[in-house]
């Protein structure tokens, strides 16, 4: 006669039951590190919030030259 | 952009300049850096290139009626995704005046380019460039 535990057949496999907790635990610190702000750390470019005189300037300083402007969105 | 564009018009009688601004999203300053200098290398390797961050849009805002574009809904649009030509003798004038018209512009714009305006062709832009080299 065989004898079968059903109550450790429907038991979860704690192995299983740990992957899925490392998996959710992983999603959820990509999740929390993706909502971070970046924060740049480089050389910046110039920003132009304050006025357009540093663009105005460059402009200037290159004439006799064919200037070409590129406005893009890098997203 | 590079390849078909300013590769092939090498030597210094072009200047490159590329503003970033954000308008598909809000992006903040660190974000606007960190985005512009990833994608920099990517589309613009130009080494005579010169990178200005516009965060508050206000070139893009600027440049906005100069080129006649449209407002949407009563909302005036910003001009970006757009390529524009100055020829050699163009002047930006006194502080806070505002920017100067292109000799020739081209755009990607999906709403808001006025009815004459040219949508962007990298070989007639260059051609264009070309047409307008001082001798």
């Amino acid at each position: 006669m065989t004898y079968i535990d059903h109550d450790r057949a429907a038991a979860p496999d704690p192995l299983k039951r740990g992957v899925r907790i490392a998996v959710l635990l992983a999603l959820l610190g990509a999740a929390i590190y993706l909502s971070l702000p970046a924060h740049f750390s480089g050389q910046p470019f110039p920003d132009l919030a304050a006025n357009l005189d540093p663009l105005a300037a460059e402009f200037n300083r290159n004439a006799g030259k064919v200037r070409v402007v590129l406005i893009t969105d890098p997203t | 952009m590079q390849r078909k564009v300013f590769d092939r018009l090498p030597g210094d009688r072009v200047s490159v300049t590329a503003i970033w601004v954000p308008v598909n999203r809000e992006q903040s300053w660190d974000e606007l850096q960190t985005n512009a200098h990833r994608e920099q290398p990517r589309w613009l390797t130009d080494p005579r290139a010169v990178n200005f961050t516009d965060s508050t849009r206000r070139a893009a805002m600027a440049w906005a009626p100069v080129l006649d574009i449209k407002p949407l809904y009563g909302v005036q649009l910003p001009a970006w995704d757009v390529y524009l030509v100055f020829g050699p003798d163009a002047r930006w004038g006194p502080p806070g005046a505002p920017p100067p018209a292109p000799a020739f512009w081209m755009h990607q714009l999906s709403t808001g380019a006025p009815a004459n305006s040219i949508r962007l062709n990298p070989d007639q832009l260059r051609a264009r460039i070309e047409a307008m080299l001082p001798k």
